[in-house]
């Protein structure tokens, strides 16, 4: 019997879902084990139950805070798909400042929300990232259909990005989230010469007063996106 | 006569959501809204005193199919404010990463969105059981075009060497002879593909429109140019505001546009891009439209998939000529140290479905105080609204029923190729 999977996007920019099928030759070998029962990207639809179900995007308004829950009765596993659904995506969603905004919206109304999908329901697996990173995608299928138990990194940016043997980025003047953001993008950014903006999240042992007397020390501007890590935190504290 | 509502909900196969509504009675189709439903990005407003360097990170996440030209519009956009130049190296790269994405976009909307319809499948996995070698040859040449992406942006989705002043890893010469592999492949494997596609044809329509692109001397223009209407007018790229105006429907959340001089909506994508330019497509390209007897300029919305495999062709061949360029060089330096300094920078594009603006005003700490972006599918709404009732009108006048409207319309809609993450974007303040 193969899997049962259904790929759902709420508010995104299905980049994750991009990236799935930019698996291209390995996701046609996926399917050997697999089925996708349900995806709009593909076209795919059916009303069955689901075995595992990859939700992509943030709840933004009441339509997906519904579509949400139905997607957690008809499926075993839920999965939280990129940043998005794991956070709210902060990026675009989770900027604390917009909240006091005031709106008109059309279809939404005038409340505007960007919540993570475990607001609502149960989330069983987070893939962190955005976008997500495909490889990691792979690793939890296979360890699902193994039964074998997916856990998240508990290394950070940093550990990956030394592999590479790069010149440090915060010795050089530039705001990199690397030393407390969870490892798993193979430091693709760091890597790249681009900084670290923690789109995966703190890892557990984050020392993050650590880090930022390390940009005073050497003049760097204390990022505005590294707060907003600092508020994800706070309220998956309070949350617990 | 009763009014009548039929309501398309949730397209599927298209890049966001959105719905199709047909207002009318058994004759005639009155009315079609386009009614966009993704949850709003009110982006202008999130990035509002974010720092200049933060700007493209954000922007790119609007669309996860057209990141590519997002971010780098919103890169050129700050650059202009700042008076940045970039080396010709960074700006050739950066055009060979903008092609991959193209390609990398029309082949996801192509084979597997519009593919499954004119198979009569419902999706691309379908089509695998019966097309098994033709299916392999499409994910094959898209992972090449990707990787043309992942050599020069360092990732396939939201390239993340991509930043204000040029190019942030280093490009060596093992790189070029990659990208240079890459195409190679790439070409190979495409090729049987779009025939496929191409001897399939499209449904007969033809609809006077009119069309959008930018426009210059020489090529088909991708990252700068001036702005032609229909080849009649031309403006330049700073002047759009004055080209365009905003219209807010109250059905939904992606604003849309009209032209100002004329009143009327407009079309931009592949098919205004070749029919603004078919003079200068490149031989391969050329040789397979002529083939295939397909004339420019062409009315015929259905034929924007045509226009999108062209570009493929033709993309190929220039990124072929940028790499000769590049490996004459001895150095490939690709990033330049911006100075910050107060400036407002505008920068027009051309995005996978049509002409792409953002504009951007910074303060002297480099933060951004206002903001303002365009996308391809907010400015094709309107037009798709138009032309779905024309069409349908067509198909009612040769006796079509409801369910082939449904469907054709349907197959119109995706022949704009939407991208509705992109356009969703209201929020008080830009109004």
């Amino acid at each position: 019997m193969k899997a049962k999977v259904g790929l759902f996007c709420l508010s995104s920019c299905e980049g994750c879902m991009v990236e799935i099928l930019n698996l291209e030759d390995r996701l046609l070998d996926l399917l050997e084990y697999i089925d996708i029962v349900e995806s709009r990207i593909l076209g795919v639809h059916s009303e069955e139950e689901i075995d595992i179900a990859f939700v992509e995007g943030c709840v933004m308004h009441e339509e997906e805070e519904k579509k949400i829950q139905e997607i957690r009765e008809r499926s075993k596993i839920v999965v939280a798909l990129g940043d998005c659904a794991c956070s709210g995506g902060k990026f675009l969603f989770k900027d604390f400042t917009f909240r006091e905004i005031e709106i008109d919206l059309p279809v939404t109304g005038n409340k505007l929300r960007a919540d993570p999908i475990d607001k609502y329901v149960k989330v069983d697996y987070y893939l962190r990232g955005c976008p997500v990173s495909n490889e990691e995608f792979v690793e939890l299928v296979k360890d699902l259909l193994l039964q074998k138990i997916f856990r998240e990194k508990t290394y950070s940016v940093c550990s990956e990005c030394i592999l590479f043997e790069k010149d440090c980025l915060i010795d050089k003047g530039y705001p990199c989230l690397g030393p407390i953001t969870m490892g798993g993008c193979k430091a693709v950014c760091p890597a790249n010469g681009k900084y670290c903006y923690g789109c995966r999240g703190l890892y557990e042992d984050a020392n993050i007063d650590g880090l930022i007397r390390i940009f005073k020390e050497k003049g760097i501007e204390v990022p505005t996106y590294l707060f907003d890590l600092l508020k994800i935190r706070k309220e998956v504290r309070q949350h617990e | 006569m009763s009014e009548k509502k039929v309501v398309l909900e949730e397209i599927v196969r298209i890049e966001g959501h959105l719905n199709v509504t047909l207002y009318g009675d058994e004759t005639e189709i009155r009315k079609v809204t386009a009614e966009a439903l993704e949850g709003t990005r009110i982006l202008e407003r999130v990035i509002l005193g974010k720092s200049y360097m933060e700007i493209p990170d954000i922007a790119s996440r609007m669309c996860g199919v057209c990141n590519v030209i997002h971010k780098l519009t919103a890169t050129q956009a700050i650059e202009n404010a700042l008076g940045l130049e970039i080396t010709q190296e960074a700006w050739s790269l950066r055009k060979l990463m903008v092609i991959g994405g193209h390609i990398q976009s029309h082949m996801l909307h192509l084979f597997y969105f519009v593919l499954p319809d004119l198979m009569g499948k419902p999706s691309l996995l379908h089509i695998a059981d019966t097309h098994g070698e033709l299916v392999k040859k499409i994910v094959k040449a898209k992972k090449h075009a990707n990787r043309i992406i992942e050599i020069t942006g360092g990732s396939r989705v939201h390239p993340v060497a991509l930043v204000p002043g040029g190019i942030s890893k280093p490009i060596t010469k093992r790189d070029l002879e990659n990208l240079r592999y890459e195409l190679h492949e790439l070409k190979k494997t495409i090729e049987e593909p779009i025939r496929f596609l191409l001897e399939i044809g499209n449904p007969e329509f033809e609809n006077e429109n009119i069309y959008v692109a930018l426009t210059n001397q020489d090529t088909i223009p991708l990252l700068q140019g001036n702005i032609s209407i229909s080849n009649n007018s031309v403006y330049q790229a700073e002047k759009y505001s004055k080209i365009f105006t905003k219209i807010r429907e109250n059905y939904s959340t992606a604003p849309h546009f009209k032209l100002s001089a004329k009143n009327v909506s407009y079309m931009v994508g592949a098919l205004a891009r070749i029919n603004i330019n078919y003079t200068k497509l490149l031989p391969a390209a050329k040789t397979i439209s002529t083939e295939y007897n397909i004339k420019w300029p062409n009315n015929n919305p259905f034929t924007n998939n045509t226009a999108q495999a062209l570009e493929i062709l033709h993309y190929i061949e220039e990124s072929e000529h940028i790499i000769d360029d590049l490996e004459e060089k001895k150095l490939i330096r690709t990033w330049t140290r911006p100075k910050i300094q107060a400036g407002d920078g505008v920068a027009v594009t051309e995005a996978p479905r049509g002409l792409l603006i953002h504009h951007y005003r910074l303060n002297s700490e480099g933060k951004v105080v206002w903001a303002n972006i365009i996308t391809p599918t907010a400015q094709n709404l309107k037009n798709v609204e138009e032309t779905c009732r024309n069409y349908g009108n067509k198909l009612l006048s040769e006796g079509a029923n409801i369910e082939l409207i449904e469907k054709e319309i349907e197959k119109l809609v995706r022949a704009y190729d939407p991208c509705i993450s992109c356009s969703a974007r209201f929020y008080k303040e830009t109004d």
